[in-house]
């Protein structure tokens, strides 16, 4: 009996084990990003694709190299003193998300479900407003669209891709081809921006956080 | 199932037990079953950490007894990875029971990062490269984080650099090994092999020149003896600078000359050069319209110096002619350039030039200043008008623009905001064709003034030190020059203190009055940082005492990267080490206290250096004991050899035991001496104990043996300023006098000299070797008495003072005059009845290419009535003025000087009078002038004087032997022949005169 009250109590306590709750997963020059960071990256993202969380190693890669040019661009801003964008448009998004369920609790238990909590989810959209915001402050005063530009789009996207017997004018669209060209122009730039920052800076990946 | 011995029930609660633990192995808690729970404790694994437990507990969110937050868990991660020390975290989580609500034990498992501390090499690598350049090759800086991937590519860096010199065989392996405060000690093994020879070189392209033209332009063939130099990277670079000289001197500015790769033959061990050459055409630059010279062509138009042509530097060379003829007076003058197509392998560009007419810049007048006076408006401006050092003046369009924004600017940082300055030339100024006068008007508008300064921010330094010497305080002149010195000035304070993030802003609202302003600065002040420890590597033989002592820095000291260097600056100062390397560990991480660390390498305790010399003057004659020829000298040539042995560092504690030994056909000398720099710790003091052995015939008059020792505490005020307190202790004994037999036995006698001395220098020249400005000047008083041991009491005091200053851009302006005296006073003990003279080798003596080089070396002053040969004085007084000016090129310069003074009987002797009133009369002033070659060398100039004295003194001598004279003394019968001090006098030694 005294040796099952043995097995019993160590068997008990292997019930209740030491568990990782974080660690490093990737280094960029005096930054990190944690293992928790990813999860919960592929976690939201998940929630708003509607699909399954997927922690593989792929998956998680992937998740890293998102949340890599998000520092980027967030230790840009701190850099340059962006404004940080008004939190009321995340918030407003998130009660935008919550309309589509029945109630508060369905909402919360969606969440749940994921993972997730609100907080979660809100600092993701707050991530996201900030991201255009940068976009709109750095890049976008400095693209200029040329009226050839705007006629070039019309003529290879835009008239084909009428229908059969629809009238479709350069004028009237002019003003929606720019908002579209300049959109594609900073978002260019943004990748480019991306590129070349990510090359100059350090980036070390450790791989016990991507098994 | 295998029988346990356990009934059927516990075997069943066993099996439920085991399945659960699996079932919980695989369904571990999800971080928000953590989430909220209280955390009872937190622990780091290893248990010592890189930074204290109260750092840890100020840089950690995540705290005890308060719930598991994963955000904080998250940031506590990032913020420990920002502080540098640490190269990987990861946190477990543990409930202290199986209860869901029991609290938690969280750890923290730490892996530190590690920082680069000593990188040496071991091999025997033949220079070049040095081992100073072997190691930057590493690319691998005291203090930055240490990866070992990174060692590879600092071992392959260096490879490069011994293959670039010619070790195509040598093999760099890496090892390191982990020191204490987180420091890698690493070390490169260096096999080199043996040096490579360059190869005969492989051409191709357009070369036009042969190929033994080319490769004797590389010189990488030896001369005469023949056969292939040894490759080094700097004779690689010399050969094709080589090459491109030759294309140049040719005219072929736009030869492109590129080393493709060096082809090695591990056979022969030498390496083939694969050189493309393009010729180009050649490039004729001619200047129409105005005759310029070849020089200044090239001085002008930069395609020569950057070896290229393009239209940037054609159009800086149109600029420079043009200034050039207006500087010449030739005020409107026009340059362009025209390039003419390539034809027949030759490109011309025309430079047209229309320099119009000579002018000359006659007057400038300066209109409407009244803050500042004409004379200090002036002291800034290029504009000249004619005068004897500008002939035409000094003009042109660049100068008026450059004067017009100094002046300008002068106001400006004065607060007078709205200053306007406008130059007028006038053309033929009072009705003189040519003749250009300029008025420079100024209107200074009003002057503001700072009504009021606010400095916000400033929370963590005390400014009071620095704000009474802001220059924009209340009522100063406001300008935003005063701003920017100001900003500069706190900035410097803060990073003095340990902010290295400091950061300053500034802006202005009107004051109450129309030309007031109120200013605010606002100061964002960062983070402070202090001195963990300091951490010191390389000692060897040192005595860690002595390095610790010149520490400026302690713990808990702001970060001061002055005092750091100045630190750095008193460790080189000790003499004992060859390199002092510092830096700070860690210096991009996020922590308040860093370790400074000293790489120390030590100097070699042995130098051995040796040396020869000559001096080629009239200080020959007499050359036999006995002969009395020629008391004023004969040419001659003595030739002189030095060997010094010194041994630094001794007993680790920074001292040096030096011998020093010269030998010539005038002198042999040997000397010890030990010195003992910042004695009993205090920085300012040395002191040197000294042993002598003097054997020497530099005055003609007798030979002298001296055996001397001396004790003396240098003392040092500031840098310019040095005091030294001596005693010494000598005997001097006196033989071959060539004198009159009468005060031979007497002056013969050896004397014992104790003396005690104090000397002042004080040198602001630019440049001890070869003043150009600054002042020199030096007191020695001494004080020989009885008290001391001495058998001659004698004060003496010796006075130089020196003045350096430029003339125009290539002048120089160099006086030195020299005054001394040395009365004696008191009778010695035991000799009552002797009046006691000063004995002949303790007076002065003077003359010669240091001192009047209208005498031979020591032959000035007072001489013997029979002999002729000079017997000194107590008293003299030089004067020297030199104008010292380029000759040929940089490195040869020639003086004109005139040398005055004379030695003196006596103070009271001391006199301007020029003429000589007998043949026994040696107190006046003797005067010489001339001119002298200089030849500057890394050591100083090697310089040639000839010198004509106008009134070389003439004395009675003897002709014969010292043996007829003894005799025909005894007889009365002596006869004496007139001489004279020849007026033509010759130098040639190293240094200049003064």
């Amino acid at each position: 009996m005294r040796r099952l009250a043995i097995i019993a109590a160590s068997l008990f306590v292997l019930n209740a084990p030491a568990a990782v709750i974080d660690r490093i997963a990737v280094a960029l020059g005096n930054q990190v990003i944690t293992e928790s960071e990813i999860i919960e990256e592929i976690r939201v993202t998940a929630y708003l694709n509607g699909g399954p969380v997927d922690l593989s190693p792929k998956s998680r890669h992937q998740a890293a190299d998102r949340l890599i040019e998000q520092k980027l661009v967030h230790k840009e801003r701190e850099l340059e003193r962006y404004d940080d964008p008004p939190g009321d448009t995340a918030a407003a998004t998130l009660a935008a998300i919550e309309k589509r369920y029945p109630s508060a609790a369905a909402f919360d238990s969606a969440l749940r479900e994921y993972g997730l909590t609100r907080a979660d989810l809100q600092a993701h959209l707050l991530w996201q407003s900030s991201l255009l915001q940068f976009v709109e402050q750095r890049f976008r005063p400095a693209v200029q669209v040329t009226r050839d530009d705007v006629k070039k789009y019309f003529d290879e996207k835009v008239l084909p891709a009428a229908k059969p017997g629809q009238k479709v004018n350069l004028d009237d669209m002019r003003e929606s081809i720019e908002e579209t060209l300049t959109s594609a122009l900073a978002d260019k730039q943004l990748d480019d921006w991306l590129r070349d920052t990510r090359a100059h800076t350090k980036v070390e990946f450790y791989d016990e956080a991507f098994r | 199932m295998r029988k346990l011995g356990y009934s059927p029930v516990s075997q069943f609660i066993l099996l439920l037990l085991a399945v659960s633990t699996v079932l919980a192995a695989q369904d571990r808690p999800l971080l928000q079953d953590y989430q909220g729970r209280k955390i009872d404790l937190i622990h780091f694994d290893p248990a010592t950490q890189p930074l204290d437990p109260d750092e840890l507990n100020q840089i950690l969110p995540i705290k005890a007894g308060t719930p598991l937050s994963m955000a904080l868990v998250r940031a506590s991660i990032q913020r420990l990875y920002a502080t540098g020390r640490y190269k990987d975290i990861q946190v477990d989580a543990e409930p202290r029971s199986p209860d869901p609500n029991s609290p938690l034990v969280i750890r923290f498992s730490t892996r530190n990062s590690w920082f680069i501390g000593e990188v040496e090499m071991d091999g025997n690598v033949g220079e070049p490269p040095n081992q100073g350049q072997i190691l930057n090759a590493s690319r691998l800086e005291l203090g930055d984080p240490f990866a070992e991937e990174n060692l590879k590519t600092a071992a392959d860096n260096i490879k490069r650099l011994l293959v670039a010199n010619g070790y195509y065989e040598s093999v760099v392996t890496p090892g390191f090994n982990y020191s204490d405060h987180e420091q890698v000690n690493i070390i490169f093994h260096v096999t080199p092999g043996k040096r490579a020879h360059f190869d005969t070189p492989q051409l191709k392209g357009n070369y036009k020149l042969t190929p033994a033209q080319i490769i004797r332009a590389t010189k990488w063939r030896r001369f005469i003896v023949g056969g292939w130099k040894q490759i080094t990277q700097s004779r690689v670079r010399q050969g094709i600078e080589g090459i491109r000289g030759k294309y140049q001197k040719s005219n072929r500015l736009l030869a492109t000359i590129s080393l493709d790769s060096m082809e090695y033959n591990p056979a022969q061990r030498r390496a083939s050069p694969h050189l493309t050459i393009d010729a180009g055409p050649r490039v004729e630059i001619k200047a129409i319209g105005a005759k310029v010279s070849r020089k200044k062509l090239v001085d002008n138009v930069p395609i020569f110096e950057e070896h290229t042509v393009d239209r940037d530097l054609l159009v800086e060379g149109q600029r420079n002619l043009r200034e050039e003829f207006q500087a010449a007076g030739y005020f409107e003058a026009q340059v362009e350039f025209k390039e003419q197509k390539v034809v027949n392998d030759r490109a011309e560009i025309d430079y047209l030039i229309t320099p119009g007419i000579r002018h000359t810049f006659a007057h400038l007048e300066i209109q409407g200043n009244k803050y500042f006076t004409t004379q200090s408006i002036r002291e800034r401006m290029f504009l000249e008008p004619k005068s004897f050092q500008f002939r035409r003046g000094r003009y042109s369009e660049a100068f008026v623009r450059d004067d017009e924004d100094a002046i300008t600017n002068l106001y400006k940082s004065n607060g007078f905001r709205d200053v306007k300055v406008a130059a007028t030339p006038i053309d033929d100024y009072q009705g003189k064709v040519g003749n250009i006068a300029v008025v420079i008007h100024i209107d200074e508008g009003p002057q503001w003034f700072v009504s009021h300064l606010t400095v916000s921010g400033a929370k963590k330094l005390d400014l009071a030190p620095i704000l009474s010497t802001l220059s924009s305080s209340e009522d100063q002149p406001f300008s935003e020059f005063n701003v920017a010195a100001d900003r500069d000035a706190i900035i410097s304070y803060y990073f003095q203190n340990g902010f290295a993030n400091a950061n300053f802003e500034w802006s202005s609202t009107p004051g109450v009055k129309p030309t007031l302003v109120d200013l605010q600065f606002r100061i964002v002040e960062g983070e402070q940082q202090f001195v963990r420890e300091v951490l010191t590597m390389g000692l060897q033989t040192t005595r860690p005492k002595l390095v610790y002592r010149n520490l400026l820095l302690s713990p808990g000291d702001p970060l001061s990267p002055i005092r750091m260097s100045d630190t750095q600056r008193r460790l080189y100062d000790l003499g004992v080490f060859a390199q002092v390397n510092m830096a700070i560990q860690n210096p991009d991480g996020e922590t308040e206290r860093k370790y400074v660390v000293y790489d120390i390498e030590e100097a070699r305790r042995y130098s051995i250096t040796g040396g020869f010399g000559a001096e080629i003057a009239r200080i020959g004659g007499g050359s036999s004991s006995q002969s009395l020829d020629n008391p004023g000298g004969a040419t001659g040539f003595s030739p002189r050899v030095s060997f010094d042995v010194s041994r630094i560092n001794l007993f680790g504690l920074g001292h040096t035991l030096s011998f020093r030994s010269r030998v010539s056909t005038l002198q042999k000398r040997g000397l010890i001496d030990y010195l003992a720099p910042r004695i009993f710790n205090h920085t300012n003091f040395d002191l040197t104990f000294t042993a002598l052995y003097d054997d020497s015939k530099d005055i003609k008059t007798f030979k002298s043996r001296r055996e001397e020792g001396s004790i003396q505490l240098t003392q040092r005020f500031s840098k310019p300023t040095t005091l030294f307190y001596r005693f010494n202790y000598r005997q001097v004994h006196v033989s071959d006098l060539h004198i009159n037999p009468l005060l031979a036995p007497r002056l013969a006698q050896s004397v014992r000299i104790g003396e005690a001395s104090v000397n002042l220098i004080q040198d602001r020249r630019d440049d001890p070797t070869d003043a150009h400005k600054g002042i020199y000047n030096t007191v020695d008083m001494a004080f020989a008495s009885s008290a001391f041991g001495s058998q001659a009491n004698f004060i003496r005091i010796l006075a130089r003072n020196a003045t350096y200053r430029r003339i125009g851009k290539k002048l120089v302006f160099a006086r030195e005059t020299t005054m001394g005296i040395e009365p004696s006073f008191g009778t010695v003990k035991n000799n009552p009845d002797l009046s006691d003279p000063i004995p002949l080798p303790e007076r002065f003596f003077g003359g010669g290419g240091s001192s009047h080089r209208g005498f031979p070396e020591n032959q000035a002053g007072p001489r013997d009535p029979l002999t002729g040969f000079p017997v000194g004085g107590s008293a003299l007084l030089f004067n020297s003025t030199e104008l010292r000016f380029p000759l040929l090129g940089a490195n040869i310069g020639g003086v004109i000087f005139h040398d005055m003074g004379n030695i003196y009987s006596s103070l009271s002797k001391i006199s301007f009078r020029v003429k000589q009133k007998d043949l026994t009369d040696f107190d006046y002033m003797a005067h010489a002038a001339g001119f002298g070659i200089r030849y500057r060398t890394p050591i100083g100039p090697v310089r040639a004087d000839l010198a004509y004295s106008i009134n070389s003194p003439k004395f009675n001598g003897f002709k014969g032997t010292f043996t007829e004279l003894v005799q025909c003394t005894g007889l009365g019968t002596c006869q004496r022949t007139e001489q004279r001090i020849s007026r033509l006098q010759y130098f040639f030694s190293i240094g200049q005169t003064f």
